[in-house]
């Protein structure tokens, strides 16, 4: 019954997990705090790419789930004095109420109209965020009180298995959904909505449910970084910010694999760029457009581009 | 009442200024679906060669329109030839070329701004001094752009109605089947489209430089407030974007000055929402 | 009772009247066939009866049950499947998910059981495959399984069409000009196709251009002109029916030849 190759799969990709795991051990907290982004990048690319990728639904404003987290987080500590927990908790309930609100009228919007749409709603979260002074503290941002567990002061170790935890839970849950009738509903809704509806699929239904689940991978994203970082701002959730969740899926490929991939390369490539004093953002763009070029259906499409002809989405069968 | 009537001059000015980039975007979006964010760029690019020849070399403004022209409509060409077409020819998703162009807008903000140090790159206005009507102080650089808005929006409507390439271009954007086969070499429409919404971006740029404080990263920004216009007014319809631009300055100014001017951008994208939700299409959408 | 009931259907789009006041019957375990000039209304009444579309007047019963007012995705609940006169296929899909799909209903796997992984999920996925799997089969399409529709030719998008709509065990198959643009032989083929699952009990109404065909399969016809019924019948009395010769003029010779 045991499949030789997958088993040697399976062995291999846990070998490379646990050698992530002892990160900590290696690198400086530096380096421990791009990997910790890096992994909530990974989280954030899971859930939109699940919308994007394989819904086929654009969202241009990741942000606004991302200050919704993070601002839930801090002012649920700082204001209401609860523990980081239950924060993060009520956090990801609350994106689920506004997903399932917001989804109603956005999800009836198409293309460019969907992508507009989900930039508004982002600009008017940051907005809010700004204008809301004696709440949130406006343009000059939010302290997050630290985390305390069992007497210690929660380090950026503890954050990095927090979130390479979470990043590995988030992966499953996406392969799982993937390999799954709901997987196969929403690149169904993908390709063709009329053939769907035709199907038995309740097409409203199952992209509230994408956008969903994608706000509150992001959500939770944002609840994290703000623990983390100790201190957020709007300006961390501006316009740029959706962008970096658009290239993540778009870099990195339309699968999970690819937002793994793509979520690592967007967080990481800042770093890359810094090299380059005072034309950086020249360079970010330049590595962009080059990569966009030769690889325009992301990388793991390059990788798959020998296998067009078949299926792109075996279901089930590879990790791919 | 002066200043009312001077908000409301301001709004319909800042309206002329989104509505001529969403009218640049439009006439691309039209015959290849394709939003192309290097437009924005070529806004900046206007004001920033303003800035580089008339500022800083104290060249005279007709040379400066010249490279503007040249420069923008070559930036043009090079975006369709070397990103989109061969991008769209490989049947990539929308979605990716455009983000495709995102990443050229970064090569191009990112060059300009490390060349000038990330500073602002003021213009000076192109008819000095003010005029006065009866009680109202005006601005002559405001009256320049309306004058720009006019003559584009004429300028292209007897290209698209009265000239060849003009009525070919209108053809592809209307139904680009039937264009390629009444015999229109659809690449070229797109290229020509290309190039002259550059070029109209590029003018906007320099036109309205005197009256902003032009800045290597304002591209963006400014695409982004046309990019609204146009779906408010409709993407199809070139027209119609301009419209959606009056709407979206006037009630952006109109705003700010009469409430907090924080409210501003949260009233402009809340109407951007009511109008997707209620008419996706856009107002006037073909 | 019969099982699909149209009575005095209309729709209007705008100032045409693309379907009016059309009513007929269809028992369960029937073929039966709609036919009629381009243009006679026929794609736009298959897309009344499965919720593609509303009508502007009338009722649509299945099984006793209303059907006017329901979106597609119940209607397909309630046991009716359709293909498209336009192939609408799932492109990024290999041939046995795009069945899956169309399977969909009657896969029971809960959110929770898929989101954390519950070997129940995958036995559910298996047993569905492999009776997907057996519906490709019927139309020779099983060792393509893992290619895409793009790579198929006409005809076989066609059948696969079918094959998704055979896959969520339908009551009544609404079938739009499925033999449409084929040739002798795999209209051939399609007959036998057709006549198997008409053997296994499923009610089938399809719409067809093609006269002879749908003589050959159907036992009843109705038949339509400028979006209101002319005939109804048997086949050879239809096919004898004056109104009907003349509405189809100009193609005596194809009804003379049957």
């Amino acid at each position: 019954m045991l499949d030789r190759g997958k088993v040697n799969k399976y062995l291999a990709i846990g070998f490379m997990l646990a050698l992530v795991a002892c990160l900590p051990l290696f690198v400086n907290r530096y380096y421990l705090h791009l990997a910790i982004m890096s992994g909530l990048g990974v989280i954030l690319a899971l859930g939109l790419n699940l919308l994007y990728g394989y819904s086929g639904q654009i969202n241009f404003g990741v942000a606004a789930f991302y200050a919704i987290g993070a601002y839930a987080v801090a002012l649920l500590q700082a204001k209401a004095g609860l523990y980081f927990f239950a924060s993060l908790a009520i956090a990801l309930i609350i994106a689920v109420l506004v997903a399932l609100i917001i989804s109603l009228p956005l999800l009836r919007l198409r293309h460019l109209g969907l992508a507009l749409g989900t930039l508004a709603f982002a600009v008017i979260i940051y907005s809010l965020a700004c204008a809301m002074r004696d709440f949130t503290g406006g343009s000059d941002g939010l302290v997050v009180p630290k985390l305390v567990l069992l007497g210690y002061k929660a380090g950026t170790t503890f954050y990095f298995y927090m979130v390479l935890v979470l990043a590995i839970a988030c992966y499953l849950a996406c392969h799982h959904l993937v390999s799954s009738k709901i997987g196969r509903a929403l690149m169904a809704i993908r390709e063709d909505e009329s053939a769907a509806l035709a199907s038995g699929i309740n097409v409203d239904r199952y992209k509230r449910l994408a956008f969903t689940i994608n706000a509150l991978f992001t959500a939770l994203a944002g609840g994290i970084y703000a623990q983390h970082a100790g201190f957020i701002a709007p300006a961390l959730f501006d316009v740029h910010f959706n962008l970096l969740g658009i290239l993540m899926v778009v870099v990195g490929g339309p699968s999970n694999l690819g937002s793994v991939i793509g979520g690592i390369f967007i967080m990481l490539l800042p770093e890359f760029v810094i090299a380059f004093k005072g034309y950086h953002i020249m360079a970010y763009g330049l590595i962009l457009v080059l990569v966009l070029m030769f690889m325009p259906r992301g990388i793991t499409g390059l990788i798959k581009a020998g296998t067009f002809k078949r299926s792109q989405t075996r279901l089930g069968r590879s990790l791919l | 009442m002066d200043i009312f009537f001077l908000t409301l001059f301001t709004g319909v000015c800042v309206g002329f200024i989104y509505g001529l980039i969403a009218f640049s975007l439009t006439a691309v979006y039209n015959v290849c679906g394709v939003l192309n964010f290097v437009q924005g760029e070529c806004f900046m690019g206007g004001a920033a060669i303003g800035f580089f020849l008339m500022t800083q070399l104290d060249l005279p403004f007709s040379l400066t329109l010249l490279v503007i022209l040249v420069a923008t409509g070559i930036l043009g060409f090079l975006t369709n030839y070397v990103l989109v077409s061969p991008l769209l020819g490989r049947r990539t998703p929308l979605i990716t070329v455009i983000v495709a162009t995102i990443g050229a807008t970064m090569l191009i903000s990112g060059g300009i701004g490390g060349i000038t140090e990330w500073r602002w790159m003021p213009v000076h206005p192109l008819i000095s001094g003010a005029w006065h009507l009866g009680s109202l102080t005006i601005m002559p650089s405001y009256v320049v752009i309306i004058l720009t808005a006019v003559v584009v929006v004429t300028g292209y409507w007897l290209f698209e109605n009265k000239t060849i390439y003009g009525m070919a271009l209108r053809a592809t954007g209307i139904n680009r089947a039937m264009a390629e086969l009444v015999g229109i070499q659809v690449p070229s429409m797109i290229a020509l489209a290309f190039v002259i919404g550059s070029i109209i971006a590029g003018i906007t740029g320099i036109v309205v430089a005197p009256v902003i404080t032009p800045h290597p990263i304002m591209g963006m920004h400014y695409l982004l407030l046309g990019f609204i216009s146009a779906v408010v007014g409709g993407l199809g319809n070139a027209y119609g974007s301009m419209i959606g631009g009056l709407i979206l300055g006037l009630l952006g100014i109109v705003i700010s000055s009469y409430v907090f001017p924080v409210y501003a951008d949260i009233a402009t994208f809340v109407l951007l929402l009511i109008v997707l939700v209620a008419r996706p299409k856009g107002l006037f959408a073909r | 009772m019969s099982l699909l009931s149209v009575e005095n259907v209309s729709k209007n789009f705008g100032g045409l009247q693309a379907v009016k006041k059309v009513s007929f019957d269809v028992e369960e375990g029937d073929i039966t066939g709609i036919i009629g000039p381009n243009g006679a209304g026929k794609t736009t009444l298959l897309n009344l009866i499965s919720g593609a579309d509303k009508p502007s007047e009338g009722r649509i019963s299945f099984d006793g049950e209303r059907l006017v007012g329901l979106p597609p995705y119940e209607i397909a609940k309630k046991g009716i499947a359709r293909t498209f006169q336009l192939v609408r296929l799932f492109n990024e899909l290999n041939l046995l998910d795009n069945v899956m799909v169309g399977r969909h209903m009657l896969i029971r796997e809960q959110t929770v059981q898929i989101l954390f992984g519950f070997r129940s999920i995958r036995q559910e996925e298996q047993q569905n495959r492999e009776r997907c799997l057996e519906i490709l089969k019927l139309l020779n399409l099983e060792d393509r399984m893992d290619d895409v529709p793009g790579s198929l030719p006409a005809a076989q998008q066609r059948l696969l069409q079918l094959g998704r709509a055979l896959a969520s065990e339908p009551k009544l198959l609404l079938l739009d000009e499925v033999a449409a643009g084929l040739t002798v032989s795999e209209k051939q083929e399609l007959t036998e196709v057709l006549q198997s699952i008409h053997n296994r009990g499923v009610t089938i109404l399809l719409v067809e251009h093609d006269m002879r065909f749908v003589m050959n399969i159907c036992q009843k016809i109705v038949v339509l002109n400028f979006g209101q019924k002319i005939a109804e019948g048997s086949p050879v009395t239809v096919t004898k029916n004056p109104v009907v010769i003349e509405a189809y003029l100009g193609r005596e010779s194809e009804i003379a030849a049957s």
